[in-house]
């Protein structure tokens, strides 16, 4: 036993000192870590536009509240809607606190969606606070009869919106209206709320859906006329807000579409970080956002700010990444393709089976049958897409008239 | 409109004002001339200083970082082959056989003054246009723009030279490559293959490192001379020579300038393709052009650079009449004086009309300040043609590596831009053109845009509508006059043969 004295004291001497260096450590964490440190925040876009400027505010501003007076520098990081960024975050950056990013509000959703290139997980990624909700509006000219939502929703005329493209706000919210059976046609490809404003003045588009901020100065300029409203309320809107609209279903993804809103502008720091520290950021992230300096550029800018809590963030993800699957695919189906379900006999087939034809509305439609994705069935049966004949009764999961079928299933 | 023109004026010629225009020059001028590292960079990184400043100092320090940027672009195109920017690919056609022959101060001098001269017409054309500029703008809808396009891909034939059929095989090519990444109509991922890399497609400037400076690397290497391996002559003669060429061919500098502002005013389409379709136009109209462009004809970097600037001009014209910017880099920095209080809209052409005329003066006084700054150092320019390769090869391949990943901080881009020098190396070494793969690559997503939103509109009778069709008309003299002006210089010969 003798034998073993020395160096279980020697061991015991070496964890005094390790606990000693512990606690040591956490009270440098606490103050002086940042002393001579420079801080990276990464901007999930390329310079220009709105989460840019957010972060190189808060860049010029956060670093006089964090003790030790870090350097700060911005390090723009775009691709793939945030995702590139985000991965980042996730699995490359610093886990020390000396790594935060502004990403893009749609994190938790595009989490949730499974969406390609995702590899972070947003739970695992420590939330600051966000600078600035927003909200978003759905907008028409001036040159049209249409005035507000009921009109909207009874419109017999057709109304055009004009939209970015899948995945944007702008395409989201009509195709929502859309799904509610409103008369409305989704014209893609215009790119930039300015460029909508244009259509609409050209005549070419109805309407657009864009963010409140950006939409002000053409509401004022081209007189254009707010319908609702998603989002953080605003006093200047004299309309309703999205909640109080729309069929359940379209509700519920209303505030799918509305929870990201709330934390307009996310920051982000990195899983691993000490809490002391993780308080100091956060800390130093609200002071910042009430600095006097601060709100005076910000109001040149005409940007709003607003801080919200990191806690209010996480529980909007959570919100977001635990909502149900049916609300999911629902929100997935308004962002890509509209699938239709109907039964009716065969009326005509075309190029060996590759065009069927029935009755759909009253009017005799196509719809184009792939040998590879169009799952083709008789009685239960998988057959290949030549064993269809006229006559037969099937229904048809297809994408509109004249589209890809899903899955036709014969008997 | 006149005591705002003054004002404008007053406005920049205060002595800080001129200071913080000086800054931003030489700035933009050394900063902009790295390949790669363009001007939205060097003005990232000014913005916070432009928040402390007065308006028309603002525009002093930020505009002329942008309105120069494309004068001092050139010098790596000319002197290694090596694009400085997008907007100075074409430079490298004729700008790179003359630095070869031993002409680069030349070439250098007629660039500089031919951006000046371009510059000045684009600023022209756009105070001309203030008055017309909302009804000129509203005049343009999705499928105007869409032919506009169509006959930028009618340049294709022009750009291929004697070898037509690999023209277009490389222009189809360019066109795959744009397809590569997300589909912005339909969201759908195209040929991606699950790489995060391939989402956002493939970059213009890795893609352009690649396909000319790669190839020449290769060959200096093979050929063991520097850039050029003739005698440089008088070096300040060159220079002389090169302002008088930009003075001697004056109507295809207003040609091509016009031909800039049109490019400029197509949001989206400007910066990388303005120097192409000034190209392919002068070689299509210049006498002897077909037998003399590519080896080293100083209209061909005249034309190029006189486009490429007064684009600028052009540029401005959807930015300051309804607030699209023109580019990226316009989105840029009007996102910046904002915050000094510029909103671009209406606003400019009324109540802030001087604010405007400063731009104006600016994109003036800065481009000849510029010029004449980049002419003083020709001479040292030009020098460096006549490094050993030893030296050269790993510079420019230092260049070529930072160029590729500065435009978006990507390792990827490295890899592509050495992907893409594998392939340019081949063409090269088979007399495929690849000019018309560039321009594959730029007009595809533009084209199939503007198309897919022209049809959701009014369907195939897009196509008659009588924008569209005068358009249309354009495009068949642009492919029409060269095929019938080269009969007749055919006819003639044979007449003067019998």
């Amino acid at each position: 036993m003798k034998k073993f004295t020395g160096p279980l004291a020697l061991g015991s001497l070496l964890a005094g000192v390790a606990a000693w260096g512990i606690a040591d450590t956490q009270a440098v964490n606490a103050q002086g870590f940042y002393k001579g440190k420079t801080i990276k925040m990464v901007v999930r876009s390329a310079p220009g536009g709105g989460y840019d400027f957010y972060g190189r505010l808060l860049a010029r501003h956060m670093a006089k509240y964090i003790p030790g007076n870090p350097n700060m520098i911005v390090i723009n990081m775009p691709g793939a809607g945030g995702i590139v960024a985000a991965n980042y975050m996730a699995s490359r950056a610093k886990k020390n606190g000396t790594e935060i990013a502004i990403l893009t509000r749609e994190l938790a959703l595009a989490q949730r969606t499974k969406e390609i290139g995702v590899r972070y997980d947003l739970e695992k990624l420590s939330a600051l606070g966000s600078a600035a909700s927003s909200t978003f509006l759905v907008v028409l000219g001036k040159n049209q009869p249409i005035r507000t939502y009921q009109q909207l929703k009874d419109s017999k005329k057709t109304v055009l919106f004009g939209a970015t493209g899948p995945g944007s706000g702008s395409y989201q919210y009509p195709s929502l209206l859309k799904k509610d059976g409103f008369n409305v046609k989704i014209i893609t490809g215009i790119i930039g709320g300015s460029a909508r404003f244009l259509a609409i003045e050209r005549g070419d588009t109805h309407g657009t859906a864009n963010s409140y901020e950006s939409t002000r100065k053409a509401i004022k300029e081209l007189g254009l006329i707010p319908i609702f409203y998603n989002g953080a309320p605003h006093k200047a809107l004299p309309v309703p807000h999205m909640s109080t609209l729309l069929s359940k279903e379209g509700k519920q993804l209303a505030a799918l579409l509305g929870a990201p809103l709330a934390a307009g502008r996310p920051f982000y720091t990195t899983s691993g970080v000490p809490a002391d520290r993780l308080k100091l950021l956060r800390d130093a992230f609200k002071a910042a956002l009430h600095d006097k300096e601060l709100l005076k550029e910000a109001k040149r800018a005409k940007r709003n700010v607003a801080w919200t809590a990191a806690g209010v963030m996480e529980k909007v993800n959570q919100e977001i990444l635990g909502a149900s699957d049916a609300v999911i695919s629902a929100y997935k189906s308004g962002a890509k393709k509209v699938y239709v379900k109907h039964t009716a006999p065969v009326t005509k087939i075309k190029k060996k089976g590759k065009r069927i034809y029935f009755t759909y509305k009253g009017k005799e439609i196509k719809v184009k049958v792939s040998g590879k994705r169009t799952k083709v069935q008789v009685n239960g049966k998988k057959v290949k897409r030549k064993a269809i004949k006229i006559g037969m009764t099937c229904k048809f999961k297809f994408a509109g008239p004249g589209g890809e079928a899903k899955y036709i299933k014969c008997k | 409109m006149i005591d705002a023109a003054i004002a404008g004026l007053i406005g920049i010629l205060q002595w800080k004002a001129l200071l913080l225009m000086m800054v931003g020059i030489v700035i933009s001028s050394t900063l902009v001339a790295m390949p790669g590292i363009g001007s939205k960079t060097a003005i990232a990184l000014l913005l916070p200083i432009a928040f402390t400043l007065n308006q028309f100092e603002a525009i002093c320090l930020i505009m002329s970082v942008w309105a120069v940027s494309n004068t001092a672009n050139s010098i790596t195109s000319i002197l290694f082959s090596v694009p400085g920017g997008g907007g100075s690919q074409a430079t490298i056609m004729d700008g790179y056989p003359m630095a070869k022959k031993g002409e680069a101060a030349r070439a250098l001098a007629a660039s500089f003054t031919s951006s000046a001269i371009g510059g000045i017409i684009g600023a022209i054309v756009l105070l001309v246009a203030i008055p017309i500029l909302r009804p000129l703008v509203l005049l343009l809808g999705p499928p105007e723009f869409f032919m506009l396009v169509m006959v930028g891909i009618a340049m294709v034939g022009a750009l291929s030279g004697k070898a037509p059929v690999k023209g277009i095989i490389a222009g189809g090519l360019g066109l795959i490559i744009s397809m590569v990444g997300v589909h912005i109509i339909t969201g759908l991922h195209r040929f991606t293959f699950d790489q995060i890399f391939l989402i956002d497609g493939f970059k213009l400037i890795p893609v352009t490192i690649g396909l000319f400076a790669i190839p020449e690397l290769i060959y200096m290497g093979v050929k063991g001379t520097g850039i050029s391996d003739l005698p440089l002559g008088d070096l300040s003669k060159g220079r002389k020579q090169g302002i008088q060429d930009a003075f001697t061919h004056r109507w295809l500098i207003l040609r091509s300038s016009l031909i800039g502002v049109w490019v400029g005013i197509i949001p989206g389409l400007g910066s990388a393709v303005a120097d192409w379709f000034a190209y392919g136009s002068a070689k299509q109209t210049c006498p002897g052009a077909r037998e003399t462009f590519g080896k080293g004809d100083v209209r061909g970097v005249i034309a190029v650079d006189a486009a490429t600037n007064a684009k600028e001009g052009g540029s401005l014209i959807p930015t300051l009449a309804f607030g699209i910017p023109g580019s990226s880099t316009l989105a840029l920095i009007f996102g910046g004086l904002i915050i000094v209080g510029i909103t671009p809209g209406r606003d400019m052409l009324t109540k802030d009309l001087h604010l405007t005329f400063s731009m104006i003066w600016l994109l003036i006084i800065g481009t000849i300040i510029t010029s004449i700054l980049c002419l003083t150092f020709t001479r040292q320019l030009a020098m460096a043609t006549k490094l050993r390769p030893t030296l050269m090869i790993p510079v420019i391949l230092v260049m070529a590596v930072i160029g590729s990943f500065a435009a978006s901080s990507r390792f990827e881009d490295v890899l592509i831009m050495f992907a893409f020098g594998t392939i340019g190396y081949f063409m090269r070494a088979g007399g495929w053109p690849r000019p018309p793969l560039l321009l594959g690559l730029v007009l595809g997503p533009i084209a199939e845009r503007h198309m897919w939103t022209s049809v959701q509109l009014h369907g195939v009778d897009f196509l008659w509508r009588p924008g569209v069709l005068i358009i249309f008309a354009l495009l068949v003299v642009c492919v029409a006059y060269p095929m019938f002006q080269d009969r007749n210089s055919k006819l003639r010969a044979q007449e003067t043969e019998s």
